[in-house]
């Protein structure tokens, strides 16, 4: 599935960042999809539903916005 | 205490990283790569078998075949003599630029001239997934219909060249040759139109004769 390999991603970019300032538990994550790219936010969202059970991310929600163009980017994460 | 990180990180920046790499790599060993996307059965490995006869005796050429599983496709074009390495994705839906790095050790790149990626069917995924290609190829054959430009054009408007295969099929389909030609220019004027039938090998030297152009370009 599509959206699981891009959620794979974006997982891989929050964990990253998490590490980085010392955050062990990320609360909430914001990703901005452009409406061109064909990525379905509630598949998305299922991708992450699937994805973040681990340590760090089990209680995290996914936060999605969705505007016009191609943009695809993690926006910010929360968490202490 | 909760704190926010500000990111605003790219999320294909990972396969872009990869991509950049291809392409340096080879561009290094002045190699045309050509990503070729299009449906399931709009005849991409068909047209690379056609193209094996008139490209052989002219360039040096590899291929990497992109499917979900099997490894039929690599088969056909081994069988035409030119040596291919399969990919196969188990499930994702695009070939991604790390899979491509991963099996350009099977190649003896300085020894070739162009390689061509046949990408996994599909005319949405792949679009979007650079592989470190210098050109893209879409092929559409007409028994798809002439409304694939508009509803997919973002696959349309990132290709170099767009290949549309099985003309000898046009006296039985409904494909408004001109209609697809006027949306295809409106939605990318540079882009070059190729009209081949794989299979009888109608208008593939034409084609044949741009990529060796583009090659050329390369060296």
């Amino acid at each position: 599935m599509h959206e699981i390999g891009l959620m794979t991603e974006i997982m891989s970019i929050v964990h990253s960042a998490a590490k980085d300032a010392g955050i062990n538990s990320v609360e909430k994550i914001k990703v901005v999809i452009g409406k061109e790219l064909m990525v379905f936010p509630d598949a998305l969202q299922f991708a992450f539903s699937c994805l973040k059970r681990q340590p760090c991310t089990e209680f995290t929600i996914l936060e999605i916005e969705s505007r016009h163009g191609l943009e695809f980017y993690v926006d910010y994460l929360e968490g202490d | 205490m909760s704190q926010r990180i500000n990111l605003q990180q790219q999320v294909f920046q990972g396969n872009q990283r990869w991509a950049e790499q291809n392409r340096s790599m080879f561009q290094q060993h002045s190699l045309l790569v050509v990503n070729i996307i299009g449906s399931p059965g709009a005849g991409k490995t068909t047209l690379l078998e056609s193209m094996v006869p008139l490209l052989q005796d002219k360039v040096r050429m590899a291929v990497i075949e992109g499917d979900v599983e099997t490894t039929f496709d690599s088969e056909r074009i081994a069988a035409c003599g030119i040596q291919s390495v399969q990919i196969n994705t188990f499930g994702a839906c695009h070939l991604d630029a790390k899979m491509i790095s991963s099996v350009a050790e099977h190649f003896s790149l300085s020894a070739l001239d162009i390689l061509v990626i046949e990408n996994v069917g599909n005319l949405v995924c792949p679009a979007e997934f650079d592989l470190g290609e210098g050109i893209r190829v879409v092929v559409l054959s007409t028994a798809e219909g002439a409304d694939k430009v508009r509803k997919y054009p973002t696959v349309f408007q990132r290709a170099h060249a767009v290949v549309l295969n099985k003309i000898d099929l046009l006296p039985y389909v409904r494909f408004d040759l001109e209609a697809f030609r006027k949306n295809l220019l409106c939605l990318h004027e540079n882009v070059k139109l190729f009209c081949v039938s794989a299979t009888n090998s109608e208008g593939v030297d034409s084609f044949c004769d741009w990529l060796l152009v583009q090659q050329g370009k390369c060296t």
